[in-house]
């Protein structure tokens, strides 16, 4: 028998006479199309994505209708059951009655009615699966605390959805010490808000040493509590060594404008992930920060929001909407990368972009569309 | 940026299109991948900072458009198995693109070389093309793919290995049915 196996010299030798591929398009032409891309005529885009919800309204009617005939024969008795939890999309409990009811299914083309509904679940439990940090409904009942990390490097903002919520009992909604926060004094505070006019007081209890870090902190933290309100000012009722190096005329506190936040993953122990603004650094453009939210930060407990070994492309489209292209062997459909979508959205929202448009070689990740742009938002470290 | 896309279509842009071919072996979806490299490269070019050569550099966002599109490829075909609920049988589904001209012209022996390298994995196959077909040398290997200089060895000794075996078994296979009629 004839030895075949090729030595590793003939192989190389044979992969190197491999045939040549030749793009057969002018170079003219390639330009043209990614001119076509980078620029895209806004009315070509208007016309094409008319063209296309066309055929995607059509066949969601189509398929409502078909699930409606077919419930309004075979499910009778369950109609009003099941067509409410059609619409209450969200409601775990409502989808755990309906498959219930799968033991009493014999037919198959009940069995397919199911098999649908089931998928619709499975649809539900994969975005139900990833934790969320941000909230991008503009929720006016939103209140804003912040807190510093361990060791003081990094500050952790909170939105507490709950109109209930009163500032000294913050204990009550998020643990502190398990999960390595500290909050500078806010809860021997007390603060009285009636739209965007905010008057503080200390209470006797309010112990923070004056010093020019703790000056700035506290200025950093009341800025996270109050300026996503739309707050620029603080009326203090009295007076406190904390406030000495700052310039106020009839104790009225200036805020300044919460900018250029580059936000990395804080992880205390076994504690939750939060979103954490980075204290020091300047970040000038939303490139520097982004890159800065590769770097990890372990003597602070701090990890990157995006993968180490991105390759990040940045481009205005309008003064409000930002492109972001980014590519890893690490995104994919995972907790990380629905972490790195919330914390660009959260970063770019400190540069001012309303929007921004995610090019990660992914349509969807979790509750994501990213087929379309996403609205930015400062309710970072939702909690309720 | 027509003068930038110009000077890197001039000095790279053929070897681009090898590159990107071999790793997924379709010529349009190639042209695709190529215009979308470009798109990364222009909107990028002011943050080259030169730290790499112009080469490398290319070649990293290559690879990673690349392995994306791999990425898409592979959601896709999942969905559909699932949809289908056709397990292993259609795992085995091949892709429906036809070989290039320029196979049709090759010999018996490069045709099986062009094939057994779908046997290879991809991060096989981008050492291979970027060592054998693009003559990158070991330490800009692992500069494009971000790896260490050992692992590109390691790979690159894997890859060949298994290029032999398929080819052994390809020779063996071709033996029996000749020996059978």
């Amino acid at each position: 028998m004839k030895n075949h196996k090729p030595n590793e010299e003939q192989l190389k030798e044979q992969l190197r006479k491999l045939p040549k591929m030749e793009d057969k398009r002018s170079k003219e032409e390639i330009y043209k199309q990614i001119e076509l891309k980078i620029y895209p005529d806004e009315e070509a885009t208007r016309k094409k994505r008319s063209f296309v919800w066309i055929p995607m309204i059509a066949t969601v009617c189509a398929a409502l209708l078909i699930f409606v005939i077919i419930q309004g024969q075979d499910f009778s008795k369950n109609y009003d059951q099941s067509t409410s939890e059609l619409a209450d999309e969200s409601s775990m409990d409502s989808s755990e009655k309906f498959d219930n009811s799968n033991d009493e299914i014999a037919t198959s083309e009940e069995a397919d009615v199911m098999e649908e509904a089931e998928s619709f679940n499975e649809n539900e439990m994969h975005d139900t699966a990833y934790r969320y940090l941000l909230d991008t409904d503009d929720t006016q009942s939103a209140s804003y605390m912040a807190f510093l990390t361990e060791q003081a490097q990094h500050i952790v903002p909170v939105t507490i959805l709950n109109n209930n919520f009163s500032y000294s009992h913050i204990s009550e909604y998020i643990n502190l010490e398990e999960n390595g926060l500290y909050d500078i004094g806010i809860s021997d505070m007390h603060f009285e808000r009636d739209d965007k006019q905010v008057r503080a007081t200390f209470t006797d209890s309010f112990e923070l040493q004056q010093s020019g870090s703790n000056s700035s902190n506290f200025d950093k933290i009341i800025t996270f509590m109050f300026q996503p309100l739309g707050v620029e000012e603080i009326q203090f009722e009295n007076r406190d060594p904390i406030l000495n190096e700052v310039d106020m005329s009839n104790n009225l506190y200036p805020l300044s404008p919460i900018e250029q936040v580059p936000y990395k993953i804080y992880q205390y122990n076994t504690g939750l992930d939060w979103f954490a603004a980075k204290n020091d650094g300047t970040f000038k453009t939303l490139t520097v920060a982004l890159e800065e939210m590769k770097i990890a930060e372990p003597e602070f407990n701090v990890r990157p929001s995006i993968p180490e070994d991105t390759v990040i492309d940045t481009k205005d489209q309008t003064a409000d909407q930002v492109f972001v292209s980014l590519s890893s062997d690490q995104i994919g459909e995972n907790q990380s990368t629905v972490q790195m979508i919330e914390a660009i959205l959260a970063t770019a929202s400190t540069y001012g972009y309303q929007e921004v448009l995610f090019s990660i070689g992914m349509d969807q990740i979790g509750k994501y569309d990213l087929s379309q742009p996403i609205q930015t938002t400062d309710q970072i470290n939702v909690i309720q | 940026m027509k003068t930038t896309f110009e000077e890197l279509y001039y000095k790279y842009h053929q070897d681009l299109f090898q590159f990107i071919f071999y790793m997924i072996k379709d010529k349009q979806q190639t042209e695709d991948i190529v215009q979308e490299v470009y798109i990364k490269v222009l909107s990028s070019y002011q943050n080259f900072k030169g730290e790499s050569s112009e080469k490398t550099w290319l070649f990293s966002i290559a690879r990673h458009v690349t392995f994306d599109y791999f990425r898409k490829l592979k959601r896709k075909r999942t969905k559909f198995l699932e949809f289908f609920n056709w397990g292993e049988e259609g795992e085995q589904l091949k892709s429906d693109y036809q070989e290039p001209e320029e196979y049709v012209m090759l010999d018996d022996q490069m045709k099986q070389i062009y094939q057994c390298m779908e046997y290879c994995t991809n991060d096989q196959k981008q050492v291979i093309i970027l060592r054998f077909m693009q003559d990158f040398n070991i330490n800009d290997t692992a500069e494009i793919l971000d790896w260490s200089t050992s692992k590109v060895k390691t790979t690159q000794h894997r890859a060949l290995k298994a290029l032999q075996q398929c080819m052994m078994t390809s020779y063996r296979e071709e033996e029996g049915y000749h020996e059978e009629s």
